[in-house]
């Protein structure tokens, strides 16, 4: 089984959460674990170590999804990657969860090329636009 | 060949473009309207709204039709999405072997002065698109009312 856990500052995770649903309808393998101030990163790290640990036999695979390079909810979640089913990525938006989290195969395959397309959905409008304005009333099939 | 036709008044937007493509595996999209192709802006929506390594094409309904008939089309595994039911049933009627037509989001938006009633809540018909509906029952491939595929999938007959 396929289990993600999204991590952020604030309510950043919950909010995706809810959005991810409005899009993939209901999930029950989407977790999100929110820092609100005052509340130490550690803690969060804690309660997720607690999903993690659960599954004794790491029969599951586990990706983490974090809001931010170098902020505190990345940095103490990083040292859950050293096990072998459990991914962390960071820089979190809804195009990178949509990326990762819709397909079936396993969550280490399929996170660069994930990556690289969530890349081209972070684009200014008017560059877009320029880019695609050659392609007319879309492609050739074939 | 077709993996699925869909009918979804928003065309291409998240739950079509990330979920049922990775869901159905298709490496194409064709769009089939007769006034998008004239209309810039949602062009350039539909090309935005495109997956990345997914083809699109955006043809009028009868080009739509001459795309899915070419032997080549065999080849791919295309995507076909309308944006109403009669559009669909045009669809149907011309091409062969589509396995599944699915209808997702339509009707919501008023368009005309027509009453409407709902067949669920992504679903808002006209008597004309239940009319439509209906015919499309008629060609016996199979209809299926599922915004997504984790959602229920419902039988349009058993919802007319």
């Amino acid at each position: 089984m396929q289990k993600i856990i999204l991590a952020s500052h604030g309510n950043l995770a919950e909010g995706m959460c809810n959005a991810l649903e409005l899009i993939t309808g209901k999930n029950d393998n989407v977790y999100s674990f929110c820092m609100s101030s005052g509340v130490h990163p550690d803690y969060i790290k804690a309660q997720i170590q607690v999903l993690i640990d659960e599954d004794t036999e790491q029969k599951n695979e586990f990706l983490i999804i974090t809001d931010l390079l170098g902020g505190s909810i990345n940095n103490a979640l990083m040292g859950l990657s050293s096990r072998e089913n459990v991914q962390i990525v960071t820089g979190m938006n809804l195009s990178l969860v949509l990326q990762l989290t819709q397909g079936n195969e396993s969550f280490k395959d399929i996170i660069s090329a994930g990556i690289e397309d969530a890349r081209k959905g972070i684009t200014a409008i008017n560059v877009f636009q320029e880019k695609a304005s050659g392609k007319g009333g879309g492609e050739e099939l074939w | 060949m077709v993996k699925m036709l869909r009918i979804d008044d928003r065309l291409l937007h998240g739950q079509v473009c990330f979920v049922w493509t990775k869901h159905l595996g298709v490496n194409a999209i064709i769009v089939a309207n007769d006034k998008v192709i004239d209309d810039e802006i949602q062009m350039m929506s539909l090309k935005m709204a495109c997956p990345e390594g997914i083809k699109l094409a955006v043809k009028s309904v009868e080009d739509a039709v001459k795309l899915l008939n070419d032997p080549r089309a065999q080849n791919m595994k295309i995507f076909v999405i309308v944006r109403n039911p009669q559009d669909a049933l045009r669809i149907a009627k011309k091409v062969s072997s589509i396995p599944i037509i699915n209808i997702g989001n339509y009707g919501r938006i008023k368009q005309n002065d027509e009453r409407k009633e709902m067949l669920t809540s992504d679903i808002y018909t006209s008597q004309n698109d239940r009319k439509c509906l209906r015919e499309i029952v008629d060609t016996g491939i199979r209809f299926e009312a599922q915004p997504v595929p984790t959602s229920a999938a419902k039988l349009v007959k058993d919802l007319l």
